[in-house]
């Protein structure tokens, strides 16, 4: 069974069909990547999944539970983690403060314990600064922990935004242009983050524009055009596939 | 208070009003002592913050200050035409707080200045000390993230709406209990007092000190507009007007606040970024009520 099933989902903005009727699965264990020239409607997929918009038609399913609809911090409760586009991070705060503040989902004590500052709870957030710590060494920023997220690098930027997301702890996790303006060698560095992610456990959506980062990564690729699915398939059927030729090559004509 | 989620009020001098009001009414006309009527004009203000929060957080952003803002002058307009609420005259004789008994000693009165400034600090340590476990726990965290990028803090599973709620309702109430205290102090109220300037001003304090600081950033704002136009009292006449000036000077030129600068240069020096000292809090609190004492 799929992780994520989407059914016949669309999505319109004042009367635009910008997603329409398009069925998608996501798989345990897999990177999906998404393409489609401009205007395709991929950030919109992404915002649709993550709640950010509800979807005008169909349904999401997720872990066989029924999504559709439910706000954005409820959906990343129920497992799905998302980056946003442009590397959006807590840019005044430092790097190990981005993704601690990430842990607010996994502490189990009430709220006005927290408050009253008890011993159980200094223990759960002790566990929690343990388990940033791992984080920012398993995602290779553990040197750069003390400096201000605004002050990073574009390629440190984009890792720590998927650390952020990873730091919930999501079974997806969606990732909106993670290597758009990077150089070759920091593409690289960033998509064998997500290799990284991938194999412990997390099944990733990447939407990207970048091809070869795309080619090189991706288990399964989806080709969207104007809100439909044209196109589905492992890198080297796509890349061989005559409709998704067209449509790149269309849109340049 | 509201500030570290990202909303902006031009409300606040209604809940001063509300608490200032609430103990007014329970002590004169109900007769309860100014101790009870203390933390009921509390809860009364957390629950009218929390009725009006529940609609009026929902459009964060310019509808949330407008909202604020008419609430404000609706508060202001009700009182003056309610004579329940003592009308446009407001209330006076509202008493003193009872003396407080002390075991071995005499009770304390709170008929003179020194007590009640007292009791005014010991009031605001205690905010202080609220503010600041709230402040250093999750509960703050979750309110940082939410000023920073809301979207983002979204997507870590941190409910929005129910934490800028809370910070509304917990806000509110705070102006509540020292709009009691300010009640039983200068023993009247008139609803003129409580005006949209209060709330206008009471936000300065919070731009000048420096925005990044929830407690320290107001605490020094308040000293400097208290003392700055005292100490430029040359003719009454042009005081405003120097002192207009040079709010507007320092906010142009120190636009995240004095502490705010203060830190930039630290950065800029390349030194690690000081955390507040909880000594410098409390001087600067003492400050702020000194600052209540001499109004």
């Amino acid at each position: 069974m799929a992780l994520l099933e989407m059914r016949k989902i669309s999505k319109y903005f004042s009367g635009l069909a910008v997603i329409s009727q398009l069925d998608l699965d996501v798989f345990n264990s897999e990177i999906l990547g998404i393409i489609g020239p401009n205007g395709a409607g991929k950030t919109t997929l992404l915002n649709v999944i993550a709640g950010f918009f509800p979807p005008t038609g169909g349904k999401v399913i997720f872990n066989g539970e029924d999504i559709t609809g439910l706000r954005a911090d409820q959906i990343a409760r129920k497992g799905i983690g998302r980056t946003f586009q442009l590397a959006t991070l807590f840019m005044e705060l430092t790097v190990f403060d981005n993704v601690f503040a990430a842990f607010h989902m996994y502490y189990r004590e009430p709220g006005w314990k927290a408050f009253l500052h008890t011993p159980s709870v200094a223990k759960e957030e002790a566990i929690a600064r343990q388990n940033t710590m791992q984080i920012l060494d398993f995602m290779g920023l553990a040197s750069q922990k003390d400096k201000l997220a605004g002050n990073l690098s574009s390629g440190y930027r984009k890792a720590l935004a998927i650390s952020i997301a990873f730091a919930t702890n999501p079974k997806l996790l969606l990732l909106d242009e993670p290597v758009t303006t990077l150089s070759p060698d920091k593409v690289e560095m960033v998509m064998n983050l997500v290799t990284r992610v991938r194999d412990a456990g997390t099944a990733v959506v990447i939407v990207e524009h970048n091809m070869k980062a795309i080619m090189d990564y991706c288990d399964r690729i989806v080709v969207l055009a104007y809100g439909k699915k044209i196109a589905e398939g492992s890198p080297q059927e796509i890349r061989e596939n005559q409709e998704v030729i067209e449509a790149y090559l269309g849109a340049m004509d | 208070m509201l500030w570290s989620t990202g909303l902006i009020t031009l409300g606040i001098a209604a809940f001063y009003a509300i608490g200032a009001y609430a103990s007014a009414l329970l002590v004169i006309k109900l007769g309860l002592s100014f101790w009870l009527a203390l933390p009921l004009a509390v809860i009364i203000t957390g629950i009218i913050a929390l009725v009006l929060g529940l609609v009026m957080v929902r459009g964060a952003g310019f509808s949330f200050i407008i909202l604020t803002m008419i609430f404000g002058i609706v508060v202001v307009e009700a009182v003056g035409q309610i004579q329940l609420f003592g009308g446009w005259a407001g209330f006076i004789g509202i008493p003193h707080p009872d003396p407080l008994p002390i075991p071995f000693r005499a009770p304390i009165e709170f008929t003179t200045h020194p007590p009640n400034y007292y009791l005014m600090l010991f009031l605001l340590l205690l905010i202080v000390l609220i503010f600041n476990a709230l402040y250093t726990s999750r509960i703050g965290r979750a309110w940082k993230t939410i000023k920073l990028n809301p979207h983002l803090a979204q997507s870590l599973g941190i409910n929005v709406y129910r934490y800028r709620l809370l910070a509304f309702v917990i806000g509110s109430s705070t102006v509540g209990a020292v709009g009691s205290f300010y009640a039983s102090y200068y023993q009247s109220i008139q609803p003129t007092v409580f005006g949209g300037w209060m709330s206008i001003l009471i936000q300065l304090h919070s731009v000048l000190g420096g925005l990044s600081f929830y407690i320290l950033g107001p605490a020094l704002g308040a000293t400097i507009m208290t003392f700055v136009p005292e100490l430029l009292r040359i003719t009454s006449v042009i005081e405003p007007l120097i002192t207009g000036a040079l709010l507007i000077v320092l906010i142009l030129f120190l636009p995240s606040g004095i502490l705010g600068a203060v830190r930039n240069l630290w950065v800029e020096r390349k030194f690690p970024r000081p955390d507040t000292p909880i000594l410098a809090q409390i001087v600067g609190t003492i400050s702020t009520g000194i600052r209540n004492l001499r109004r």
